[in-house]
């Protein structure tokens, strides 16, 4: 079957940047550790008030991305919806639970349980936009997004969509910040969260300005399979303009050692920080640049977590 | 000739018991497992369940684990049933697979249990991250004979398995994968039961779904995985083809956070979508595994969604929940294996404890059990928070 490609409209993030800006507007984070927090938009132009104060705030932040997103697209109503999180609905869920541990179990207000489901983000968007289609969400870990992007790329694949809102985002709460700092391999590092939104369709066309053209997630052993992943999109090195990577802007650590030393290299962490589905981010960095440099055709984003890998094409070849 | 996605193994572990042979046997019987909580340590002792007959000590036990490692209950319970299904595949070791579970509270009794801790400082820290529903799922894919090469985890709620399994079919179609284990697992947790009871929807009685006078569900746990692999590919390596995963369809009924629509228009549209990808019509389908929780809210949405489905002409109905309680994640890869088994055993389990009619649906669930049927279409339901609603139908493999 031929592989579907997703040809991106309209795109945006909410991140330690200022909301819905650019990769030319974006200062470098902090490189030590500590938190940054999430800049965001003024929710009451994509939420009223009166719902968004029962709002956590990965559900007003992925709202708002994907009205902001839908808003700067000439769809009315995307044909699925598909999201990614690492960690979901964390903060309704801590609350929840702090509660149940501290006051014991009773008298418990059942509001914050029913939106903490990992899910509730992509069901609160289908109701916004009343879409009664396919509706999913990927919850695995730094590879959230990657699992939500072959949903989609699959789902063009058959046929059964033309237009996808793919929504991912993650959440860092006080709480969680504060076990996270214990753990020494994240103490030196800046802890983040986002919420990023794409609107992905099935075909090129004049509005379609980057397109993801394929997608490989690996589990252990790299070098072959990525030579591989090339090398059956028809690509060598050569092609590649820039590797957009996973790691923190630091000499003593080499992540990606089988990147060939001559090629560009950025990395988006320095922009958003650290969190589980931060690559969403990476492939919203890749997509802006895409629109908005003409010197770069074809970007690889190259992710890595423990001993797996992700790796996405992405082009601004939108018209072939 | 058939059309779909071979199944070739299954694994299942619920409060019926280990395997396929206990879960057909408890089914056939009418044996109701569900009772009083034992090992999940909560004041609701008073909510019946439907919980494994195991604790986690004798399950380390039985998958053969190192006693010091620390595992959530649902990765014990999901490395029983996923191993199971890759033996009964006849997976060779180090066969390439991918792994695609449903869950949605991963490792929620291990924060449960150490969240104080978490918070005062690093002595726990190293279990923080058995929260996550993807460590959860690595720690079954490290556990198998199989090489699993890539895995994901698919967390809509009360849908998520069958989410997963449908996903699974489609990394089969798109050539992508030859080999696939996709199921679900959950294991029971305060959180579940506190979370249930707040918004009063578990029956302190066995649930009765279906019937008029029903009050709400019980929860329940375990896990069940199903190999998938495509026709030709199971024929070539000699695999015994079980039965067809021959649709799948998913909707969202965009209406609540938590209840269903009067009219069930998201199952409505996830069995439809179901059907059109069987090439199916309504009349072809002998059974539906329905979701059937035993919540009012749920049956009569469901029940609406079926009576325009069907009409007149109802197949058998039930729901298994009252023998496995709702397993959450887990349960629709828990009715996934019922249905298979309904399919080789020739047999419908009764809706337990079904009496009245409830006034608002033109038909009855199936009573008694029904032996010495064909059944060649099973259409298996399950419906989650934030209307994700999805159908699975299974069919009989004729060669």
């Amino acid at each position: 079957m031929k592989r579907g490609k997703a040809y991106i409209i309209s795109a945006a993030a909410i991140s330690a940047q200022e909301p819905f800006k650019g990769v030319n507007s974006f200062e470098a984070l902090p490189v030590e550790g500590g938190r940054v927090l999430c800049k965001d938009p003024d929710f009451k132009q994509f939420i009223p008030p009166m719902e968004a104060r029962r709002m956590s705030s990965i559900l007003k932040r992925t709202l708002s991305v994907s009205k902001y997103v839908m808003e700067n697209s000439p769809i009315k109503c995307p044909d699925a919806i598909i999201s990614g999180t690492g960690n979901g609905c964390v903060g309704d869920t801590e609350v929840f639970l702090m509660k149940m541990i501290d006051d014991g179990e009773s008298m418990l207000n059942p509001s914050k349980f029913i939106c903490s489901t990992p899910n509730t983000c992509a069901s609160q968007i289908a109701i916004a936009l009343g879409c009664n289609g396919f509706n999913s969400t990927h919850v695995n870990d730094a590879f959230s997004m990657e699992g939500a992007l072959l949903d989609s790329m699959m789902q063009f694949e058959k046929g059964e969509a033309s237009s996808i809102m793919m929504v991912v985002a993650d959440q860092m709460t006080d709480n969680l910040y504060k076990m996270l700092s214990f753990l020494p391999k994240l103490s030196s590092i800046p802890l983040s969260e986002g919420a990023t939104a794409f609107l992905l369709e099935n075909k090129p066309s004049e509005r379609a300005y980057a397109v993801i053209e394929d997608m490989i997630q690996i589990r252990g052993g790299v070098s072959d399979n990525l030579d591989k992943f090339l090398s059956t999109n028809g690509l060598t090195w050569d092609d590649i303009d820039l590797v957009m990577t996973s790691d923190f802007p630091n000499p003593k650590r080499e992540n990606f050692a089988f990147i060939p030393k001559e090629k560009e290299r950025l990395t988006y962490k320095q922009w958003c920080g650290e969190y589980l589905s931060a690559s969403a981010f990476g492939l919203f960095c890749c997509s802006d640049i895409l629109k908005n440099s003409a010197s770069k055709k074809r970007i690889l984003l190259a992710v890595r977590s423990g001993a797996n890998y992700s790796f996405t094409l992405i082009s601004n070849l939108c018209t072939n | 000739m058939s059309s779909g996605i071979a199944i070739t193994g299954m694994g299942i572990i619920s409060a019926l018991g280990i395997g396929l042979d206990k879960t057909y046997t408890s089914l056939l019987e009418g044996h109701c497992p569900i009772a009083s909580p034992k090992y999940i340590n909560t004041v609701h002792t008073n909510l019946p369940c439907g919980e494994v007959e195991f604790s986690n000590s004798q399950l380390v036990d039985l998958i053969g684990e190192d006693k010091r490692k620390l595992f959530p209950r649902s990765a014990l319970l999901g490395i029983v049933a996923a191993r199971a299904a890759e033996q009964d595949a006849r997976l060779e070791e180090g066969t390439k697979v991918a792994l695609i579970s449903g869950t949605t509270v991963g490792g929620m009794d291990i924060t449960e249990s150490y969240l104080k801790s978490f918070l005062e400082g690093p002595e726990e820290s190293d279990k923080i991250f058995l929260h996550l529903d993807g460590v959860c799922n690595d720690l079954i894919a490290d556990s198998l004979k199989s090489r699993v090469v890539y895995t994901d985890v698919i967390s809509t709620a009360c849908s998520a398995a069958a989410n997963a399994i449908a996903f699974g079919a489609e990394l089969i179609e798109s050539g992508r994968y030859d080999i696939i284990i996709a199921g679900g697992t959950e294991s029971l947790t305060k959180y579940h039961f506190n979370g249930f009871n707040s918004l009063m929807i578990l029956d302190d009685s066995p649930c009765r779904p279906f019937d008029a006078s029903r009050k709400g569900l019980n929860l329940g746990e375990g896990a069940g995985f199903i190999v998938l692999e495509s026709v030709e590919h199971a024929q070539k390596r000699g695999a015994k083809i079980r039965a067809l995963l021959s649709g799948w369809g998913n909707a969202c009924d965009a209406f609540h956070q938590t209840a269903s629509s009067p009219d069930g228009k998201g199952a409505y549209l996830a069995m439809t979508k179901a059907l059109k990808k069987a090439h199916l019509a309504p009349e072809d389908i002998d059974y539906v595994n329905a979701h059937g929780t035993g919540t009012q809210n749920n049956d009569l949405s469901e029940g609406k969604a079926l009576m325009t489905l069907f009409g007149e002409k109802m197949p058998y109905v039930g729901s298994t929940k009252c023998f496995t309680g709702h397993a959450t994640s887990a349960a629709a890869a828990l009715e996934a294996i019922i249905s298979l088994l309904v399919i080789e055993k020739r047999f419908i389990p009764a809706n337990l404890r079904f009496e009245t009619n409830d006034p608002g649906l033109s038909f009855s669930p199936v009573t008694e059990t029904v032996t010495d049927i064909e059944v060649k279409h099973v259409i298996s339901n399950s419906f989650g928070f934030g209307g994700n609603d999805t159908s699975l139908i299974f069919s009989k493999y004729e060669q």
